[in-house]
């Protein structure tokens, strides 16, 4: 008898979440290898409730970068603080979230 | 102003229901016997403590001092660091009055992280000398386990 593996069935979530472009899409995995577990909650959170703010953790950006452009859409801008040295910058549209900028990095002025 | 006021002993008696409501302001606890109290949570007491500062910089010696309490303005631009204080101000004259601090603390974060952002996108120009270029999105998978 053969027996054949069942891969994890995939989630249908309310929005899709989708990398800016390729250099963002692995800027993402790179930080995948060292910060996977913070990442799938971040994943998880941005793909059902994104207009939602967690805590001190994500909240929606003010000023200049309150709203960004894409593809033609004016779209709110919200940051995710994977932890202390990395970012998530995203914009939120009306079933999709993209993610924008993967950051690394902390400002030493900032400490 | 507090967002919600109570006695002492019906806090000592019943604190699950007047510990939530720290979560928006400050709460006051009347004493027969002593001063009243007044409840709020650190962040909002941090919040307070750092518009604080922030005056005493201000009244001392101008807009530009608020950087040396809050150094992530350095990385917005000049009207965004115009915009923040100004919206600082609005949000602390309406905290002060309404005993809201929960917006102060809010507030406060949310520009926090438009500076780290800011500092982002300078770091970025800094490497690739200039924003990356558009191309198609690409999904992005729910992370799978790690493989061992």
């Amino acid at each position: 008898m053969v027996r054949v593996p069942i891969a994890r069935p995939t989630l249908k979530t309310a929005y899709r979440v989708l990398a800016k472009n390729r250099q963002v899409a692995a800027d993402w995995e790179e930080m995948l290898a060292t910060r996977r577990s913070p990442c799938t909650v971040c994943w998880d959170h941005l793909s059902s409730t994104p207009t939602q703010p967690v805590g001190k953790r994500y909240e929606p950006l003010k000023g200049s970068l309150a709203f960004c452009e894409f593809e033609g859409q004016t779209l709110r801008q919200w940051q995710w603080e994977i932890d202390r040295g990395a970012r998530i910058k995203v914009a939120v549209g009306k079933d999709f979230v993209v993610v924008m900028r993967v950051a690394l990095g902390h400002p030493k002025e900032n400490e | 102003m507090a967002v919600s006021e109570h006695t002492l002993t019906e806090f000592l008696q019943h604190s699950g229901r007047v510990l939530p409501k720290t979560a928006r302001g400050e709460v006051v606890l009347h004493r027969r016997e002593g001063e009243d109290l007044v409840l709020m949570t650190r962040g909002q007491s941090n919040a307070v403590g750092t518009l604080l500062r922030v005056l005493v910089e201000v009244v001392d010696g101008g807009a530009d001092r608020a950087s040396t309490i809050l150094p992530w303005l350095m990385f917005l631009d000049e009207a965004d660091r115009d915009t923040c204080l100004r919206e600082l101000y609005d949000v602390a004259r309406a905290a002060v009055a309404s005993g809201l601090l929960q917006n102060l603390e809010d507030t406060l974060y949310q520009w926090e992280a438009t500076g780290l952002a800011a500092w982002d996108i300078r770091q970025e120009r800094e490497r690739s000398g200039g924003p990356a270029t558009l191309a198609e999105s690409v999904p992005i998978p729910r992370p799978s386990r790690a493989r061992r």
